[in-house]
């Protein structure tokens, strides 16, 4: 009895160690926030000992963007899935946001959170937290939004038996059911963030460059200076940040996340954390939940007065909305036709779209290029389970590693053998993207029922057969999604992958990821807004006319179940 | 102890007074169920039964409050259900817990608005716990129990907040054979003991005639299409029943014969049915190898093919409907053509199997002449989806859809891209 005490106070102590030290940590991201704007020598540091302050900083942006994203998920995914009027316009809106390269509208936020607090670090804060939360929240509202309407009715008639009201359902029964998909797509969404923060922690629009301490100054100043070992340390350091994130935040919350996967049986291996096994046997973490399980209770059980639940105060609700969106739409509208009626010539238009056309050659080439490649080691990889198995967190990090980081690297390459920027630069959009497919390809082939597989062999199908008759249809729809993603993520590198600075040289190749940013340096709003306007449609227009019709195609014909 | 169900019979407590359901998709109303008068008394268990598509679910859920009837009354203890006090606790058939939440937690849910306190949820869930014999369970997932367990759950919590009817979604058609019948014993226990609880009456939805006659005072017969009261049966033996006993097996007798009416004698039989043909043939093999005197009877197939008693009345129906069979009451015998068919060459078996489907299926003749008609222009999903009508739901129709692919097909008589979603003559019929 004593022995088990004393284990008690081990899983406390630790617990608390750990807590304090974030605490420690969170205080020293936030220090600083408000301070007056300065330029990028003067604050920043390439000396390794600055690295860990710049660290906690990206990591608490990170946090409070994650939390951010998660409320706004939730929120707005059920209000669309809860008014069918108002849900049908939320999730055309969701279409369209998703769409827009993140990097591309950062010199309208920046403008606009500066203007909220001028002269001070504030706005520049305000506007990457904002940035790395449009790069991460439209999968998750998706995600909550496809449970909330596919709750299982039983669910519902069990609350409606035992007399819930609406409200303790939402609570008790719809919330739950979306957690495990939430948490899912909060750390896919987290990967993708990390070459968003490096990007977005250095930016420029017109003659000011906003500087806040964190990996992204940091690794902009080593680019400046060219210094390959300030590289280099960046690289570790975001490496380590990525392993503490995953161990402190993703493995505890995909183990306690476990219990609300709507299944009866236990057959799926329960997820561990050892972070989770010390919080939930610690005493101290046991009367927290004790005091949070109360407060919960508070929340759920809330009784509204009936002005608020009466059908009228709904009505009201919903014109005011609607209003809001009315004056919305007319606003965001007028300020594109003023750029684009009165600065901009038919001309311009068109020299535009050639870019984008450009671009988007320049993606599918990259996308066939790539899938050559990796589609075949991929499927190499996944008829092996070992070597699977072995390999599966250095792909996982390899897609979770900004791709600005090897920038540097190519374009010392790209200078050095004097090649062609118009090429060669497109090979870095590639970079960040490429591993969707490697991945969603590995995973595919592991997905094959290994009884197509024996029954391959039995059969004594030649190689070549077996890989177009079995594997490759196997993969296809696997395959489909990893182009999709990777289709994504290249639009968005577009913008900084195709011009590039180091040192002193920059770099350019023609496009409309180098047009627009080339105008968010120069300041030309109106370009800017009129590259983006052609970006978006491209991307919808070919999410459309392609890959919508590809992905049904795939899923329908080529589906294992 | 023993038991009937006629000198018990107490005060009514729900009556249902003409009660229809009508579903509505895209402009048309589909009849679930049509003019249900049923009274139900205290001091009994009723069984209600028919064929998927009896609308016997959603009956239940009509009885329960969680669905609108769109005509009619339902009474609770004289007064209008939406008025009444009603207490009315249910059984889900997959147990309906709520996964993240544990046993304990899960029995208490049912309690969550009936303002007590702390201590008396305590020790109402406790109790309940106890009597489903589930001590020790409290802190377990759902995940962590069995099958069994579960149910119990759903059981205990169906009871902790002290229902005067208790409904039951085929509660015990998710569990093995071993499991049910505990499982069901226990419900009986639990309902001769029942000076102790609240419960009045059970309503029980089943698709087994021997469940229901093992369990029922009274088993109430739905046909489909739309569901109607067909047969309202009071069940006189004694418990505990023997179902061994001459009694039991008049009773189950009886009953079959009340679902064959039900379901087989209905003039307008249109649509395949969803089996495979494969099935189908041995099927029909089976009730031949099982005649006696040129019949055979439907308890007979079901127990001897280890059937339950819905899937015997798809085959029946199906092969009446081919004409492959005849049947008279409770007797089956194969027809003439039935028994070229199962002498014939697998040639020949398809070419008969073809001319009945497009003599006999009204449903695949229409199609067929359509086809012909328009030179084999493809009949897209659609168009076949609006050609079966407002009958039935959308998930009854694409199933009729896909049992009139998998027949045509297997007959030569149409094929069907599924990528395209079309249906065409097929090159041997064209």
């Amino acid at each position: 009895m004593k022995s088990f005490k004393f284990k008690e106070l081990y899983y406390d102590l630790v617990v608390l160690i750990i807590a304090s030290t974030l605490g420690i940590v969170f205080a020293i991201g936030c220090d600083e926030i408000v301070e007056p704007l300065s330029s990028l020598d003067e604050k920043i540091s390439l000396s390794i000992t600055c690295l860990p302050e710049y660290l906690m900083k990206t990591g608490v942006r990170f946090l409070i963007a994650i939390f951010i994203s998660i409320i706004f998920a939730i929120l707005y995914a059920s209000i669309a899935a809860k008014n069918k009027r108002i849900g049908i316009f939320l999730i055309a809106i969701l279409d369209i946001f998703q769409s827009i390269p993140v990097l591309g509208y950062l010199s309208f936020t920046v403008t606009f959170f500066i203007s909220l607090a001028p002269n001070s670090t504030l706005g520049v804060e305000m506007a990457i937290i904002f940035a790395i939360f449009t790069s991460q929240v439209w999968n998750m509202i998706f995600s909550v939004y496809q449970s909330l309407i596919s709750v299982p009715k039983d669910l519902y008639e069990v609350a409606t038996i035992y007399k819930l009201n609406k409200w303790q359902t939402f609570w008790k029964m719809e919330l739950p059911f979306a957690i495990p998909g939430l948490l899912w797509n909060t750390a896919l969404s987290m990967t993708s963030s990390w070459f968003f923060i490096v990007a977005v922690e250095i930016i420029n629009v017109g003659s000011h460059s906003y500087i806040v301490s964190g990996m992204g100054a940091y690794i902009s100043l080593a680019i400046k200076n060219k210094d390959i070992y300030a590289i280099m340390n960046a690289l570790m350091a975001i490496i380590v940040l990525i392993f503490i994130f995953n161990e402190l935040l993703f493995k505890p919350a995909f183990a306690w996340g476990g219990k609300f996967v709507y299944e009866f049986s236990a057959t799926n291996g329960r997820r561990n954390s050892w972070l989770l096994d010390y919080i939930q046997n610690s005493n101290v973490c046991k009367f927290l939940h004790l005091i949070f399980k109360r407060l919960s209770s508070l929340i759920v059980n809330l009784k509204f007065p009936s002005y608020v639940t009466n059908k009228y105060s709904f009505i009201l609700a919903e014109v005011v909305w609607w209003l809001l969106v009315a004056w919305g739409i007319f606003a965001i509208y007028s300020i594109f036709y003023g750029f684009l009626s009165n600065h901009l010539s038919t001309d311009e238009i068109i020299k535009v779209i050639k870019y984008a056309c450009m671009t988007t050659l320049r993606i599918m080439a990259l996308l066939i290029l790539t899938s050559l490649i990796w589609v075949p080691v991929g499927i190499f990889i996944g008829l092996r389970p070992n070597l699977a198995k072995n390999l599966e967190p250095l792909i996982q990090f390899l897609t979770a590693m900004p791709a600005n980081l090897y920038y540097p690297i190519f374009v010392t390459t790209i200078i050095y053998f004097k090649l062609d920027p118009a090429i060669w630069l497109s090979i870095m959009m590639a970079i960040g993207s490429q591993w969707y497919i490697l991945y969603n390809v590995i995973g595919g082939t592991q997905a094959i029922p290994s009884e197509l597989l024996e029954a391959s062999f039995v059969f004594k199908l030649k190689k070549f057969t077996k890989l177009f008759k079995i594997i490759l249809p196997a993969i296809f729809p696997f395959y489909v999604t990893g182009l999709i993603t990777a289709a994504g993520g290249s639009w968005n590198a577009s913008i900084v992958a195709e011009l590039i600075t180091w040192g002193n040289t920059t770099l350019s190749a023609p496009g409309i990821g180098s047009y627009i940013t080339k105008n968010t340096i120069a300041g030309n709003f109106p370009n800017i807004a009129l590259g983006l306007v052609i970006m978006v449609s491209f991307v919808i227009i070919i999410n459309h006319l392609l890959w919508r019709p590809l992905y049904k195609f795939a899923s329908t014909r080529f589906c294992l179940d | 102890m023993e038991y009937s169900g006629d000198s018990m019979k107490g005060n009514k407590l729900i009556e249902l007074v003409e009660v229809t359901k009508n579903y509505k998709q895209k402009d048309n109303y589909t009849t679930i169920l049509e003019n249900i008068k049923l009274d139900i008394f205290e001091g009994e268990i009723i069984g209600l039964i028919g064929k998927s598509g009896s609308g016997k679910s959603t009956l239940l859920r009509i009885i329960s409050g969680l669905i609108q009837a769109s005509a009619g009354k339902v009474i609770y203890k004289g007064k209008a259900m939406d008025e009444a006090d009603t207490k009315v606790s249910m059984v889900f058939q997959n147990a309906g817990l709520v996964p993240w939440l544990t046993v304990f937690d899960n029995i208490a849910l049912a309690l969550e608005n009936q303002d007590l306190s702390k201590d008396i949820v305590k020790s109402k869930v406790l109790n309940v716990i106890n009597m489903v014999a589930l001590n020790g369970y409290e802190e377990a997932y759902p995940k962590e129990i069995s099958g069994g367990m579960r149910q119990r759950v759903g059981l205990a919590r169906a009871l902790v907040m002290d229902p005067e009817v208790l409904v039951m979604d085929e509660p015990f058609s998710a569990l093995d054979y071993m499991t049910a019948n505990t499982v069901k014993n226990d419900l009986l226990n639990l309902w001769f003991e029942r000076n102790s609880l609240s419960i009045k009456s059970i309503i029980i939805v089943t698709h087994s005639i021997e469940e229901a006659v093992s369990l029922c005072d009274r088993v109430i017969v739905l046909s489909s299409n739309p569901g109607r009261v067909v047969a309202d049966i009071t069940i006189d033996v004694a418990h505990p029943r023997d179902t061994n006993s001459q009694k039991f097996h008049d009773t189950m007798d009886s009953l079959y014969l009340a679902m064959t009416d039900a379901n087989l004698t209905k003039t307008g039989q249109y649509y395949p049915q969803p089996v495979s043909v494969i099935n189908l043939f041995h099927f029909l093999l089976a009730i031949r190898d099982r005649m006696v005197e040129n019949r055979t009877d439907t308890k007979i197939l079901a127990e001897q093919l280890k059937l339950n008693n819905e899937q015997v009345f798809i085959f029946m129906e199906a092969l009446s409907l081919l004409k492959f069979i005849e049947i008279n009451g409770n007797d089956i015998m194969l027809s003439s053509s039935g028994r070229i068919l199962l002498d014939a060459e697998e040639g020949s078996q398809k070419k008969i199997f073809k001319e009945h489907l497009v003599k006999y299926v009204p449903f695949i003749s229409n199609i067929y002449r359509k086809l012909q008609d328009s030179q084999n222009i493809p009949l897209s999903r659609s168009d076949l989806l609006a050609m079966i009508g407002t009958k039935f739901s959308d998930e009854q129709a694409s199933k009729i859809l896909s049992s009139t692919i998998s027949w045509a097909r297997y007959a030569d008589l149409f094929s069907y891209n599924s990528l395209k979603e079309e249906l065409s003559l097929d090159n041997a019929s064209y």
